[in-house]
């Protein structure tokens, strides 16, 4: 039976049950969609006023939820990635490349949505309480315009506070008044307000501020995986085009950048980091640039010395000869060839910067992002240890189970097995 | 074989002695160990500055005077410690010292006048730069406002001696109560090099408790001097200042009883502490809070050109007041304060009872009338982004908050999620202590969350004063001349009476017009083992006159 | 043997201008950071003076050059200045760090070495047994947890819940008190959840790379030559195939070496141990120039003092790799 389990019956497991669970926001998102176009042909300047990522994403979310769908079930004997069978580390892959892509479809709150604090503090895994909605029905007659609406919709996406009118309360009993029981006290709501109830869940509990953990893992878990990404991409750069000057030039070149990489390691790097973060502020992108640029130095010498191992060999000079610029060389000739051993480090290196960029939060030296990574999070968590131990427990098993996933298919490159 | 039975009887072996050695403790019965996060820079007076330095060197030096405050009355009351007795003139511009006799150095030296005219000398010179440096007002000072000694000193006889106050100055005995420090030893060094002297680290003091061995960053051993007049024969014999940097273990060592004594509990330990039988909590009422900032005045501008023009947003103070209406500081104070602590109403604490001034109410939290404010004043959502704006401005900003301070973490997310719903939208930026008051002393910032502690006895002019060289700590710049004229009125000799009507006065501009938004008074809850007798735990501190403690 | 000496002082004049180049440039980074050392000396109940005072004390009144100027004479001469928070010479603040660095990080680095060795020894003795592959599926596993999780789940499950071990400290309060052999029982106690803390991740490493040295020099002819003249298994491993695994172990010793001198700071950090790694970071957070100097420039040194010291041992492990080293 597991055997013949292959990935791309898990992949449309996934799909099919977050369309299920996630109904009713798949089509609050295609309302907001349909809103959206309507609003772009009827109202001035649209798309400056009223549009941001958050709803791009939002709307984009179910349909690379279809598209995915569909691309594996046509697919699933051409690739052959598709048809091989799961283990935990490509279940664990697909679960974050979901996570990723999917982000504001899967976590069900807004990740920075405090719920009013007399009920929601530190709650434990899957406590249930009620939502209260208090919904102004004063003017019947009046119907709103194609605009509001799309703000009324935007609205339930990207509410972000707890005002009055939407309040978290441990029982609602609706007879005759609607009382509300919020910690031992009980609120009575005046007569004709229009009461909406919904049930909450919250699967991984909550965190001090009264924050629904799962949908900051959620968030979280695509944040640090951004990070994590753009990171190395820096390094990408810097490692590759340093090491090519380094080995392709002149010996003072390659003399004075070996000694600088020298330098460079000489000195703990979180050091270095934290010295950065002092001068240029602790935002996202100096994060970014930071983890990014700790790290070329292993690949730098991985590349320097593989270009010294070829550039002389004929190909190179034949290339030099036509008259190719030194761009083009590395790009055309040296690039594939450096390939499958930049791979392998860069993976590393992904795990590496994820690492490195937890144990910052941890000690709290990155700021405050407008999402959490799981570092911030193990942070957060770390002072509720006694009393909340669920705070940091998941963003670590996420964590680790990431850094599994990126150790064995690092291993499975450097062994090329893929 | 014989290798593998050698190898599993060490095993056992270790294993035996790490059991065994877990159940070593030989508790010394006389000894109080007082718990600290951090470890102390110096055991010199005149550098001293945060609360635990003040308190060993309280122990080790003792000034003329000591303090106790009355909780009645909410004042603070002075008793003689050095000094037998003082004596005021018929118009308090100078006052008699008479030294006890029976104090002698840690080295056998007599306690003289001499050491009394020197110390402050020292406290006053422009060379050694000491925290006391330009404070002596009431004294007749030079140019470089070191105290002019021959003018200010009388020196009667070794044990008396009178100093001479300015007239028109309204001395006090917090003018003469500074820890008076040896002559003989500190003559020896260079006034420039006292900061980085050897005295720091081992001082020769007169105080009931006199400094064992220091190991930086562990421990702080005080044993008692048999000698000193305040050592009675049941006193402690050890105090012992153990340094716990985290807080968790901290808490840990307090549980198992291996520290006594504690400070700064955080709020959601209460309950499990006061489970335990040794324990005994008790909160120091507030003498510090936090605030929001904002910022009365451009910060662009007065980093260009040092004007001071309105600030576009927190320039008014009906919108100040919205604010302050928009943040619901009782759920910071119920959820993490977990009610140890106050509303605030103005900076005037409620541990001065009698200057405080009952029937002014807390801001209640109500967003209808914010919002109407904000509306009345132009601010309103017209794209339905849920930000306001005014004449296409955005009021959007940065939150500036300092990292490490779990407290105001808590509260500059509260404060952005409240602010938010009334459409104020903040994006919080937590910068690193040394950059953040940095910032803030050069008034850099729109809105931030910074908090100050109260001196006793209550001096408000630093705070609130709208000329700069006198209100050094009046960050938002707020500027009011009435309230001026009263902090001016304030500091001069007034009758009982007019000084709570002025007083009173105060708190209602300032309730009125919100300079800052004030947020809450926090309680410093102390934890302490029920052994420790006479332990004196009110807003002057909790590790004070411990030589009256006993161990039952 | 004169050139090699030649080749050999080449290289510690490199290390010289590296190490210098290092110094420079923190302290120019230091030095236009923002943040201000003196920030102490303003508040409300101190006069504006005494900030000024302090800055001149400091001597950060004066023009970058000056200081740095200053910075070098004062470093030739031996001194490396004092430290703004401490208000001791930089040199006995680290000193009071140092010792425990070495010795908690040289502790741990033999714990490493020697169980991973050890492991390497038991596992290829009984290939495909139990342990190897427990250790296949596992080391990978427990290597991806990041070194404060290990510490957090240490202290939570042994320090909370069981109450076996102390959460911080290196001593009791009672220590001076104790005899030398409890003295010694008490470190070991209160070192015992931040050794494996810091050991844990280290062992995986080199067991992963000894496992695979041990693993290809197997597969060598000459030592497929000695198992087919008969030698036995337990002289073949320990006379041939460890030695020549261990040579490429050394470096990456090396590294690690120098990286655990630079201090541990995670682990000091949950642990509340005195290292140098709180040291360094604190000061930096303090502005405290002078004693991040005098910190970059230790741990650097051990740094490349470590690496040096890696490449003579490989050296005198294989001769022939002199002249590609040196």
């Amino acid at each position: 039976m597991i055997r013949k389990f292959y990935i791309w019956h898990y992949v449309v497991f996934i799909t099919s049950a977050i369309f299920i669970l996630r109904f009713q926001e798949v089509l609050n998102s295609f309302t907001l969609l349909y809103y959206s176009i309507v609003c772009f042909f009827t109202v001035e300047n649209f798309f400056i006023n009223y549009y941001s990522f958050s709803q791009l994403d939002q709307i984009l979310s179910p349909i690379i939820l279809f598209a995915i769908l569909v691309l594996v079930i046509l697919k699933r004997n051409r690739w052959k990635f598709l048809s091989s069978r799961i283990c935990f580390s490509n279940a664990m892959l697909i679960v974050l490349i979901f996570t990723f892509l999917l982000t504001p479809l899967i976590a069900p709150y807004n990740p920075n949505l405090q719920f009013n604090l007399s009920v929601s503090k530190l709650l434990s895994p899957f406590s249930s309480k009620k939502i209260g909605l208090i919904v102004d029905y004063s003017d019947d007659n009046y119907t709103p315009t194609k605009i509001e609406k799309y703000i009324h919709f935007k609205s339930i996406f990207e509410r972000e506070v707890v005002d009055e009118n939407y309040f978290l309360a441990d029982s609602i009993i609706t007879s005759n008044d609607i009382n509300i029981y919020q910690r031992n006290t009980e609120i009575t709501l005046p007569n004709g307000s229009n009461l909406k109830t919904q049930n909450a869940l919250f699967i991984f509990g909550t965190d001090e501020f009264g924050r629904d953990i799962f949908s900051r893992l959620i968030y979280a878990t695509r944040l640090s995986l951004f990070i994590g990404a753009l990171a190395v991409g820096i390094t990408f750069i810097l490692g590759l085009i340093l090491g090519f000057i380094s080995g392709y030039f002149s010996k003072l070149i390659d003399g004075v950048l070996n000694r600088f990489t020298e330098m460079l390691v000489s000195v703990p790097t979180i050091f270095l980091v934290i010295l950065f973060l002092a001068m240029f502020g602790n935002s996202l992108m100096v994060v970014i640039i930071l983890l990014g640029s700790a790290g070329w130095m292993s690949l730098f010498k991985i590349v320097r010395g593989e270009v010294i191992s070829i550039k002389n060999k004929n190909f190179i000079t034949s290339s030099k000869l036509i008259g190719m610029s030194n761009w083009k060389i590395l790009i055309n000739d040296f690039l594939p060839l450096l390939l499958p051993s930049i791979i392998v480090n860069l993976v590393f290196q992904f795990a590496n910067v994820i690492i490195a960029e937890s144990a910052l939060s941890f000690l709290g030296l990155t700021g405050n992002h407008l999402y959490p990574t799981w570092g911030a999070m193990i942070h957060q968590g770390q002072f509720y240890l006694e009393q909340a131990w669920w705070i940091v427990l998941l963003p670590s098993i996420f964590l680790i189970s990431t850094l599994i996933v990126i150790y064995d298919f690092g291993r499975k490159f450097e062994l090329k097995e893929i | 074989m014989i290798t593998r039975i050698k190898a599993f009887s060490t095993l056992i072996l270790l294993s035996f002695l790490l059991l065994t050695c877990t159940k070593t403790h030989q508790k010394s019965t006389d000894r109080v160990v007082v718990g600290l996060q951090n470890d102390l820079e110096t055991l010199n007076p005149l550098y001293s500055m945060s609360e635990p330095e003040l308190n060993i060197s309280e122990l080790i030096y003792l000034s003329l005077a000591g303090h106790d405050w009355d909780a009645e009355l909410g004042t603070v009351t002075s008793y003689p410690l050095l000094a037998e007795e003082w004596k005021w003139n018929s118009d308090s511009t100078s006052v008699s010292i008479k030294l006890r006799d029976d104090v002698y150095w840690s080295d056998g030296k007599k306690v003289s006048s001499d050491d009394v005219v020197y110390s402050f000398d020292l406290y006053s010179d422009a060379n050694v730069q000491s925290r006391f440096f330009g404070i002596f007002s009431n004294y007749f000072t030079k140019p470089d406002l070191s105290i002019d000694l021959k003018k200010s000193f009388e020196k009667i006889n070794d044990l008396e001696l009178k100093i001479k106050f300015k007239p028109q100055s309204v001395p006090s005995v917090f003018d003469f109560d500074m820890p008076i420090l040896p002559k003989h030893i500190f003559e020896k060094n260079d006034r420039r090099e006292l900061a980085t002297s050897e005295i720091n680290v081992k001082p020769i003091g007169c105080g009931p408790y006199q400094l064992d061995n220091w190991t930086r960053n562990q421990n702080i051993r005080l044993v008692k001097n048999e000698n000193s007049f305040l050592i009675k024969e049941n006193s402690v014999k050890e105090i012992y200042f153990k340094i716990v940097p985290d807080y968790n273990s901290l808490l840990n060592q307090i549980m198992k009883g291996e520290i006594d004594l504690a400070q700064n509990i955080r709020p959601e330990d209460v309950a499990s502490l006061k489970s335990q039988v040794h324990l005994q909590i008790s909160s120091r009422k507030g003498r510090s809070y936090d605030y929001v900032g904002l910022n009365n005045i451009d910060p662009n501008e007065f980093q260009k050109s040092g004007k001071l023009s309105p600030n576009q947003y927190f320039g008014n103070a009906k919108i100040r007041m919205a604010v302050s209406l928009a943040i619901n500081r009782k759920s910071i104070l119920d959820e993490f304060l977990l009610g140890n602590g106050e509303l605030m109403v103005t900076p005037i604490s409620p541990i001065f009872k009698s200057e405080i001034d009952k029937s002014l109410n807390p801001i209640e939290y109500n967003l209808t009338k914010s919002r109407e404010i904000l509306r009345n004043e132009g601010w309103t959502d017209t794209n339905g982004d849920g930000i306001i704006e005014k004449n296409g401005k955005k009021f959007a900003l940065t939150l500036n908050v300092p990292s490490g301070n779990p407290l105001r973490t808590y509260s500059s997310t509260i404060v952005q999620n409240n602010l938010k719903a009334v459409g104020i939208d903040l994006q919080i930026a937590t910068l690193e202590p040394s950059i953040f008051f940095n910032k803030m002393f050069k008034k850099e910032f729109d809105i931030w969350i910074a908090g100050w502690g109260v001196p006793i006895p209550l001096d408000l002019k630093p705070y609130w004063h709208s000329n700069p060289s006198i209100g050094g700590a009046n960050i938002v710049s707020y500027t009011n001349k009435n309230l001026d004229k009263i902090l001016e009125q304030l500091s001069r000799k007034v009758s009982n009476n007019t000084r709570t009507e002025l007083l009173k006065q105060f708190q209602k501009i300032i309730a009125d017009e919100q300079p800052v938004s004030f947020l809450y008074w926090i309680d410093t809850i102390v934890a302490s083992n029920k052994k420790i007798q006479n332990l004196q735990i009110n807003p002057l501190g909790s590790v004070q006159q411990c030589w009256n403690w006993v161990i039952e | 043997m004169n050139n090699s000496w030649f080749k050999f002082s080449k290289r510690l004049l490199s290390y010289v201008v590296t190490l210098f180049l290092l110094i420079s440039i923190i302290f120019i980074l230091l030095r236009i950071s923002p943040g201000d050392p003196v920030q102490k000396f303003i508040s409300p109940d101190l006069h504006p003076s005494v900030a000024e005072k302090m800055m001149h004390e400091f001597a950060l009144d004066q023009p970058l050059f000056v200081q740095y100027g200053n910075f070098i004479k004062n470093l030739l001469s031996g001194e490396l200045g004092f430290s703004y928070n401490f208000r001791q010479p930089v040199s006995s603040v680290i000193g009071t760090a140092l010792p425990f660095t070495l010795l908690f990080s040289l502790t741990s680095l033999i714990f490493q070495l020697a169980i991973s060795i050890s492991l390497v020894t038991y596992v290829s003795k009984r290939k495909g047994n139990f342990l190897d592959k427990c250790l296949e599926k596992l080391s990978l596993g427990i290597y991806s947890v990041p070194t404060m999780l290990i510490g957090l789940m240490l202290l939570y499950i042994f320090s909370m819940k069981l109450e076996l071990f102390p959460s911080s400290d290196l001593y009791s309060l009672d220590y001076p008190y104790f005899s030398f052999f409890e003295k010694m029982i008490d470190i070991i106690w209160h070192m015992t959840l931040p050794l494996i803390t810091l050991s844990l991740p280290g062992t995986l490493i080199f067991y992963h790379y000894l496992k695979s040295n041990v693993d290809i020099s197997y597969r060598k002819n000459f030592i497929l030559f000695l198992i087919a003249n008969g030698k036995s298994e337990k002289e073949i491993f320990s006379k041939h195939v460890l030695p020549n695994s261990l040579s490429t172990l050394i470096s990456v010793v090396g590294v690690e070496l120098g990286i655990l001198l630079g201090g541990a700071l995670i682990t000091e950090t949950i642990f509340g141990l005195p290292g140098m790694g709180r040291l360094t970071v604190n000061a930096i957070l303090l502005r405290d120039y002078p004693l991040v100097m005098g910190a970059v420039l230790i741990s650097g040194i051990f740094v490349l003092l470590s690496n040096f010291i890696a490449d003579i041992i490989k050296i005198n492990l294989n001769k022939r790799l002199k002249a590609e080293i040196l």
